[in-house]
C-alpha cells in the first residue's frame, strides 16, 4: 500500500514536470523560418555573406522548403527576397517576389505597392 | 528530486510574484502588423544594432504578428536620409503609418551589449529596453526591459591562452556569437513571457482571434467607421 503511494505521487511529479518542460522545448512555430534570420544578419555585414545572388539562392531555397513541408514563410521572406533579387538587376523577379508578399499578407500591401512603385518608376 | 521540486515550484512562484504588466491597452487596440525600428544604441559595440534587428523578428512574429523585413525596412530608410536610429526614432507616427501602414511601432534600446573580462573569466551582458506605440492613437500598448547575463569562467587556454594574438581574436568572436545568442534569448523573454510579454496576436494559429487570413486592423477599423 505504501509503496503503491509513492509510486503514484512520484510519477504525478514526473509527469508535471515533464509536462512544464514540454512546454517550453517542442512548441509548434507558426512559420517557417529556414536560415531567413542568419541572411538578415548577413545582409549588414558587406563581408560575409551579404552577396545578393547567394542570398537570392538561398531565400528560394527557404520558400521550397517551406511550401513542400505546407508550412507558410515567414513574413516578410518574400519582400527581401525581392530586395535581393532588386540588386542583382532582376526587377522583373523582385516585382513578382513582392506581389507573392501581398498575397500571404494584405498588411504589407501598403509598404509593398510603395517598393513597387519605385521599382517601376525607374 | 526534493530540490528538482523546489526549482520548479520557485520558477512558477517567480512568474506569479512579478507585478502583472497592464496590457489593457495592448487587447483594445490589438495590432496585427508592427514595424520594429532599429535600436537606439547606447553601447559601445557599433555591430549591436545590426546583430540585434537579425534575432528580434522571429519571437515577434511567432507570438502572431505581421513583422515587416527589417533588412529592407533599414535600407529604405537609409535610401530617405535617416541613417541613424535616433532620426528613425524621431519620424512622426503618422509619417509611418503613411509609408507602412503599420498598426503598431516598436522602438527597441539596447542599453547594455557585449563582454568584459577579468584575467581569466568573462561576463557577457545584454539588456534591451523598449516600447510599443499605436500608429493611430500614439498611445503607449507595450513597454519593457529585459536582462541576460552569462558568465563564463572557464575560457580555453587559461592565463596563458589569453595572451596570445590568436586567441584574442577567437575571444572577440565568442563575444559577439555570446552577445547574439543573449539578445535571441532575451528577445523571446521579453515577447513572448505569458504575463509581462505581447499578447498573443491575430497571426497566432493558436490565438482565440487567430485567422487564416491577415487583415491589417487598421483597414478594419477604417471599414468600421
Amino acid at each position: 500500500m505504501k509503496i503503491r503511494a509513492i509510486g503514484i505521487k512520484h510519477a504525478s511529479i514526473v509527469l508535471f514536470i515533464g509536462l512544464f518542460f514540454q512546454g517550453c522545448v517542442t512548441k509548434q512555430e507558426n512559420f517557417y523560418w529556414g536560415e531567413y534570420e542568419e541572411l538578415v544578419h548577413g545582409t549588414f555585414k558587406p563581408e560575409d555573406g551579404s552577396d545578393p545572388q547567394a542570398q537570392v539562392q538561398k531565400l528560394r531555397e527557404v520558400i521550397e522548403t517551406a511550401e513542400q513541408s505546407g508550412k507558410k514563410v515567414a513574413p516578410g521572406i518574400h519582400v527581401h527576397l525581392g530586395f535581393m533579387q532588386h540588386l542583382t538587376g532582376d526587377d522583373i523577379a523582385a516585382v513578382r517576389s513582392l506581389e507573392k508578399e501581398k498575397q500571404l499578407y494584405p498588411s504589407s500591401t501598403k509598404f509593398v505597392n510603395r517598393l513597387i512603385a519605385s521599382l517601376k518608376g525607374k | 528530486m526534493r530540490y528538482l521540486i523546489i526549482l520548479t515550484l520557485a520558477q512558477l512562484l517567480n512568474a506569479c510574484v512579478t507585478t502583472p504588466k497592464d496590457r489593457s491597452k495592448f487587447k483594445e487596440m490589438m495590432p496585427t502588423s508592427i514595424l520594429v525600428l532599429p535600436p537606439a544604441n547606447h553601447s559601445p559595440d557599433v555591430s549591436a544594432t545590426q546583430t540585434y534587428l537579425s534575432v528580434i523578428s522571429r519571437p515577434m512574429a511567432e507570438q502572431g504578428f505581421y513583422i515587416f523585413p527589417v533588412a529592407v525596412v533599414d535600407s529604405y530608410f537609409k535610401e530617405n536620409g535617416l541613417s541613424t536610429p535616433a532620426e528613425i526614432h524621431n519620424v512622426p507616427l503618422e509619417k509611418l503609418r503613411e509609408v507602412f501602414n503599420a498598426d503598431a511601432v516598436f522602438y527597441p534600446t539596447i542599453e547594455e551589449w557585449g563582454s568584459s573580462y577579468e584575467l581569466v573569466a568573462s561576463t557577457t551582458r545584454v539588456r534591451i529596453s523598449a516600447k510599443l506605440l499605436d500608429t493611430r492613437t500614439g498611445s503607449l500598448l507595450w513597454s519593457g526591459d529585459q536582462v541576460r547575463v552569462k558568465s563564463d569562467s572557464s575560457s580555453e587556454g587559461g592565463l596563458a591562452g589569453m595572451l596570445i594574438g590568436a586567441a584574442i581574436s577567437q575571444i572577440i568572436n565568442d563575444s559577439t556569437d555570446q552577445s547574439k545568442e543573449l539578445a535571441r534569448q532575451g528577445s523571446y523573454l521579453m515577447i513572448q513571457h505569458s504575463e509581462q510579454g505581447f499578447l498573443k496576436g491575430p497571426l497566432d494559429k493558436k490565438s482565440m482571434s487567430g485567422q487564416k487570413s491577415d487583415v491589417s486592423n487598421t483597414e478594419s477599423r477604417k471599414a468600421a467607421k
